[in-house]
């Protein structure tokens, strides 16, 4: 196991969630029991029941990681998939978030998929804690939890509101995790979220754009403006902002500015994969300004 | 029998909302999306979003058939991500189902097959 993945971090070297709850799980339902635990602990009103509906899948006595986190943005929250590192999952207890993790208990060719919430880590006697199955309260040995985990290349999940920012601060993780909650048309929550990593990362063209388009979306497009000008000011060769602003001011009734932004996207845009969509905002705008005349 | 037609046409009915559900989402399609903007291929992650309309059907069927209450299918694959959705098409059966079950797959299974006709062991006998 190497030193990166292995290492304790920079957390107290005793921690142990106490508060979490405890769902213990039916046959199979290692996921939904794993999820439970870690929304109640973020503050999401379920029932075990609800989240089982939402995730288990009986044709494979099992749930997919992919439904854990679907189910997460479900309930209004951003699915975090934490670097593969023990480092996270200790920066993420340290923060007081318990971590789901999925674990391989058999071996890879008779294989025993399991989600569990690691709790805590001790550092000085090498144990791990975890709310597992029917387990309230599993210690493992570090060097056999990392194993069992790294079968699973090392998959966990944290689940954050809307606002907070994980431990790590990984700014490309987060944008990520934050794209997909808007993507699914989670927007007021996924606003919040653009906002926090804004404070976090002022400058970082990929959170403006994010919270522009989540503005657009919620029909703030006065907002939204603002921020693509905002990106063009460091920027002032980025299509996507150049395109979304246009697309912006037609929304604003603007037609004649957006048709000048567009026509200073185009001229740039030769041989560029966007050429398509920019083309397409143009023809947008003069229908616009067509119906307008009309 | 007529539980089979039954869940076709479940099947049939969920796939039709799902794939409008879809098709609503995609309009204003001159809009750059976040996900798509912040990969280096702007127009690839176009592509991908028509494909993962598409895949959004296949994989609410493949809810169903896995027994997924119809009820629950749309809200399960509306909030996927593309990424996701894409991920799953066709292959809800090879994906990792934390569960565990212990699933005895391929070789070890030819390989108890083959142990069960020498006699050598009976586990597939029904008692």
């Amino acid at each position: 196991m190497p030193a990166s993945v292995s290492n304790y971090g920079p957390a107290p070297s005793l921690l142990e969630l106490v508060d979490t709850p405890f769902y213990s799980q039916r046959q199979y339902e290692c996921g939904p029991a794993a999820l439970m635990t870690v929304l109640t602990v973020s503050g999401v009103e379920t029932t075990l029941d609800a989240v089982t509906r939402q995730v288990y899948l009986p044709g494979r006595q099992g749930s997919l990681q992919s439904e854990l986190l679907a189910a997460t943005r479900a309930a209004e929250r951003i699915p975090y998939v934490v670097a593969p590192a023990l480092a996270s999952l200790t920066g993420e207890l340290a923060a007081g978030r318990p971590v789901l993790v999925l674990q391989n208990l058999g071996v890879s060719w008779a294989p025993r998929w399991h989600y569990a919430v690691v709790i805590g880590a001790d550092k000085e006697n090498e144990q791990i804690v975890l709310r597992s199955g029917t387990d309230e309260r599993r210690v493992m040995r570090t060097a056999l939890f990392l194993r069992t985990w790294k079968r699973s290349g090392f998959w966990a999940v944290t689940v954050l509101s809307p606002g907070e920012l994980p431990a790590d601060a990984d700014r490309d993780r987060y944008v990520e995790a934050v794209a997909g909650l808007e993507q699914t048309g989670h927007n007021q929550a996924a606003r919040e979220a653009w906002r926090a990593g804004l404070l976090h990362w002022p400058d970082d063209a990929g959170v403006q754009f994010g919270l522009a388009n989540t503005e657009y979306v919620l029909g703030n497009f006065a907002a939204s403006e603002s921020l693509y000008l905002d990106m063009l000011k460091e920027d002032s060769s980025s299509l996507i902002a150049r395109n979304n602003l246009a697309m912006t001011l037609v929304a604003l009734g603007r037609n004649d500015a957006a048709l000048e932004q567009i026509e200073m996207a185009l001229e740039h845009a030769t041989g560029s994969p966007l050429l398509e969509i920019l083309q397409d905002t143009r023809r947008i705008t003069l229908d616009s300004m067509q119906s307008t005349v009309d | 029998m007529r539980s089979t037609i039954f869940r076709n046409f479940v099947v049939r009915f969920v796939s039709l909302s799902i794939l409008s559900l879809g098709l609503a989402q995609a309009s204003g399609a001159a809009m750059i999306g976040t996900q798509q903007g912040i990969q280096s291929e702007a127009r690839d992650a176009r592509i991908m979003h028509v494909q993962a309309i598409l895949s959004r059907t296949d994989v609410a069927e493949q809810l169903v058939l896995f027994g997924v209450d119809p009820a629950a299918v749309q809200s399960r694959v509306g909030n996927m991500t593309d990424a996701e959705l894409l991920a799953l098409e066709g292959g809800l059966d090879k994906q990792i189902a934390g569960g565990d079950a212990v699933a005895v797959i391929g070789v070890v299974f030819i390989v108890l097959i083959i142990l069960e006709l020498m006699g050598v062991i009976d586990i597939f006998k029904s008692t």
